[in-house]
C-alpha cells in the first residue's frame, strides 16, 4: 500500500531555544492507519502535530531539517491552507480552535475559504454533524457547548474539508469519562468507516491498546519506539523511564510475572487477559 | 462598556439585511453630524431610540452606556461651553485669558454647541449598539464583504468584536485571581495603587492573549485561511421589500439634511 505520511529525519527547534524539541524523527505511514502518539509531557507530541501541515516551522519559526510529505505534498514547498486539504490538524484545545459565531458557520468556514460551492458546502456540512451526532446544533454558539461536544464540533470542521488524514492533538484530556468516551467513538468510526488516516496523540493507552493499528512512543524529542500495540506495550521497562502509564491489564500482568508468574506475552486488552487468565488457572 | 453582542429576537429591525443596517447607521451618523442645534440632535435621539424600543433591545443599557460615558460627556461640555467663540454672552467668569483663546465669557453659541456636541456623542454610542445587537456578527461580516471590503479584513474585524465579551470575561477572572492574592485593589487606593493593580491585570492578559493568537493562527491556518482561491459563502443575504423603503427612507433623510443645512436650519 502506498505511504499518505513520509516523514524523513525532522530535526527541529522553536526559536530562542537550544535544546531541539523534535530530534531525527523517521517514520512513515501507510493510507487508512490507526496511529497513536504517546509521550510524556514536553516530549515533543504537539510539535511534531504541528508539522504534518507545515505550521511548525512555517508559523513557530525556528530552524527545522528533514522533509514532512503528506499525500505527495511537501510542507517545505506547500503553504498551510494547500496541506489543510490533505491533512485537518485538530489542536491541543478546542476552545481555541473555534472562533465563528455558531456552529454552521464554524464548519463551513474551512469549506468556504477552500472555495466548495455553496451546494457542497451544505451536504458536506449536514454528513459532517451527522458523523459527529450534532444534528440541530447548527445555530449554537460554539463556546457555549460542553468539552466534549466542542472536540467533536472541531472533529466535524477538519472533516467537512475532506482530508486524507486526521490529525488529533490530546481530544480528551480535558473531558469527562462521557465525553471522552463520546469523542474516542468518533476518531475510531472517522477510521473504520472512512477509512481515513488518522493520527492520535493521547494519553489514553487503554482506547490505543484496543483500537490503534501502531503506537509511536515519542521521548524527549525523539521517537524511541515505533510498533504495534502489543509490542510497544511489552516493554514495561523503557515505558517506565519515559514516564508513560500503560493499560492498566499490562501493568497488573507485569506485576504477576515478577511474581513468577508464566506469562510470556503480556494481554493488553481486558478480552485478552481474561482468557489469559482462565488458562493460567486450568493449566 | 456595557456588555454588547447579539440579542436573538425578532423585530423589523432583526428582519433587515445587514447591508441595510449598515447604510441606515451611516445615514443617521452624517445627518446627526450636519446639525448642531441640540433640538435637532435630540429629535434624532428620540428616533434612535425608538429604534431600540422597536428592535425589542433592553432599554436599561442605555443607562449602562451613559454611565460609562458622563465623565467624558462632562469634559467635553465644559470645554465647548468655555471655549466656543459665540457672540451672545451669558455669564462671564473671568478676565479674557488670550493666551488659550478665552473670551472670559461662557456664550449661548458655546453651551448649545457644547451640548449639541455632546448629543451627537450619545447618538453614535446608541446607534451602534442597534447593528451590533440585532445582526449576527457572520451577517455582518457578509454585509462587510458584499461593500467589497477584504475578506480578510472583515473576518479579523468582527472576529475582534465578537470575541471582546470573552476577552471581558478573562480580565474579570483575572482580575479576581488577583485579589484573592491579595494583589491591588482596584476599586478604592490612591491613583498609584489602582495603577499597579491594572498592570496586575494586563501582563497576564496580554500574554494569554499573544499565546493565544499563536494557536489561533494554527488552528485559522488549518482550516485553509488565506488559501490563494477564490473564497464561496455559505450564507447568503437578500433584499426585501422593507431594506428597500429603509434605503430609500435613508437617501431622503440625507438630502433632507442636506437642503435644511444649505438653509441654514438646524445650526447653530
Ligand atoms: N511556542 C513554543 N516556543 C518555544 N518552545 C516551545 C513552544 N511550544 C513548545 N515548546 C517546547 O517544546 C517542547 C515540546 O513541546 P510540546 O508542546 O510539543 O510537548 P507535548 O509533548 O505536546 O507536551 P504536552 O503533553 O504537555 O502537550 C517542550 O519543551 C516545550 O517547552
Ligand atoms: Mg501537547
Amino acid at each position: 500500500m502506498q505511504n499518505i505520511i513520509e516523514v524523513a529525519n525532522i530535526t527541529y527547534a522553536y526559536p530562542r531555544t537550544d535544546i531541539p524539541a523534535l530530534n531525527n524523527i523517521s517514520f512513515s505511514v501507510p493510507q487508512g492507519q490507526f496511529v497513536a502518539i504517546i509521550g510524556p509531557t514536553g516530549a515533543g507530541k504537539s510539535t511534531l502535530c504541528y508539522c504534518f501541515n507545515g505550521a511548525v516551522p512555517r508559523l513557530f519559526g525556528g530552524e527545522m531539517s528533514g522533509s514532512v510529505v503528506v499525500a505527495g505534498k511537501d510542507t517545505y514547498e506547500n503553504e498551510i491552507p494547500v496541506m489543510a486539504q490533505h491533512v485537518g490538524l485538530v489542536v491541543q484545545n478546542a476552545r481555541n480552535q473555534l472562533f465563528n459565531v455558531n456552529v454552521q458557520c464554524e464548519i463551513a468556514f474551512g469549506c468556504e475559504n477552500l472555495g466548495f460551492p455553496r451546494q457542497k458546502i451544505i451536504q458536506n456540512l449536514h454528513d459532517a454533524l451527522t458523523f459527529v451526532g450534532l444534528q440541530g446544533y447548527e445555530n449554537r454558539q460554539p463556546t457555549a457547548l460542553s468539552g466534549g461536544q466542542q472536540q467533536r464540533v472541531a472533529i466535524a470542521c477538519v472533516l467537512a474539508m475532506e482530508p486524507d488524514v486526521l490529525v488529533l492533538d490530546e481530544p480528551t484530556s480535558e473531558l469527562d469519562p462521557i465525553g471522552s468516551e463520546q469523542v474516542m467513538e468518533t476518531i475510531t468510526r472517522l477510521n473504520r468507516s472512512l477509512g481515513k488516516t488518522v493520527i492520535l496523540v493521547s494519553h489514553d493507552t487503554e482506547f490505543i491498546a484496543q483500537f490503534a493499528d501502531r503506537v509511536l512512543v515519542i521521548n524527549d524529542g525523539s521517537l524511541v519506539l515505533d510498533g504495534s500495540p502489543r509490542e510497544v506495550f511489552s516493554k514495561a521497562d523503557l515505558l517506565s523511564s519515559c514516564r508513560i502509564r500503560p493499560p492498566q491489564v499490562c501493568q497488573l500482568s507485569y506485576e504477576l510475572r515478577k511474581k513468577g508468574f508464566p506469562i510470556t506475552d503480556i494481554p493488553i486488552t481486558i478480552d485478552e487477559a481474561v482468557t489469559l487468565y482462565e488458562g493460567l488457572q486450568h493449566g | 462598556m456595557a456588555d454588547v453582542g447579539y440579542i436573538n429576537q425578532d423585530s423589523f429591525l432583526h428582519r433587515l439585511d445587514a447591508r441595510t443596517k449598515l447604510i441606515l447607521m451611516l445615514a443617521i451618523l452624517v445627518v446627526v453630524l450636519v446639525f448642531t442645534d441640540p433640538i435637532y440632535v435630540i429629535a434624532i435621539l428620540f428616533l434612535v431610540l425608538g429604534a431600540w424600543k422597536l428592535a425589542k433591545l433592553p432599554l436599561n443599557m442605555v443607562g449602562d452606556i451613559f454611565k460609562y460615558f458622563t465623565g467624558i460627556a462632562v469634559i467635553i461640555f465644559v470645554l465647548q461651553a468655555f471655549f466656543y467663540p459665540g457672540e451672545t454672552n451669558l455669564l462671564q467668569i473671568s478676565n479674557p485669558i488670550p493666551a488659550i483663546g478665552f473670551s472670559g465669557y461662557i456664550t449661548l453659541q458655546g453651551v448649545m454647541y457644547g451640548l449639541a456636541l455632546v448629543l451627537r456623542l450619545v447618538v453614535i454610542m446608541t446607534v451602534a449598539p442597534l447593528l451590533v445587537m440585532t445582526t449576527p456578527m457572520s451577517d455582518l461580516m457578509l454585509a462587510l464583504v458584499k461593500f467589497k471590503v477584504p475578506y480578510r479584513f472583515a473576518f479579523i474585524l468582527t472576529t475582534a468584536m465578537s470575541l471582546f465579551p470573552s476577552i471581558q470575561n478573562r480580565a474579570e477572572l483575572i482580575q479576581q485571581a488577583q485579589l484573592c492574592r491579595g494583589v491591588g485593589d482596584f476599586e478604592s487606593g490612591n491613583f498609584f495603587v489602582r495603577l499597579r493593580a491594572s498592570a496586575s491585570i494586563l501582563t497576564p492578559l496580554i500574554l494569554g492573549a499573544f499565546r493565544d493568537s499563536q494557536i489561533l493562527d494554527v488552528a485559522m491556518s488549518s482550516r485553509a485561511f488565506g488559501a490563494p482561491i477564490q473564497r464561496t459563502f455559505l450564507l447568503e443575504s437578500h433584499f426585501r421589500q422593507a431594506d428597500y423603503i429603509f434605503l430609500a427612507g435613508s437617501c431622503l433623510s440625507l438630502v433632507g439634511a442636506v437642503i435644511l443645512r444649505i438653509m441654514h436650519l438646524g445650526v447653530v
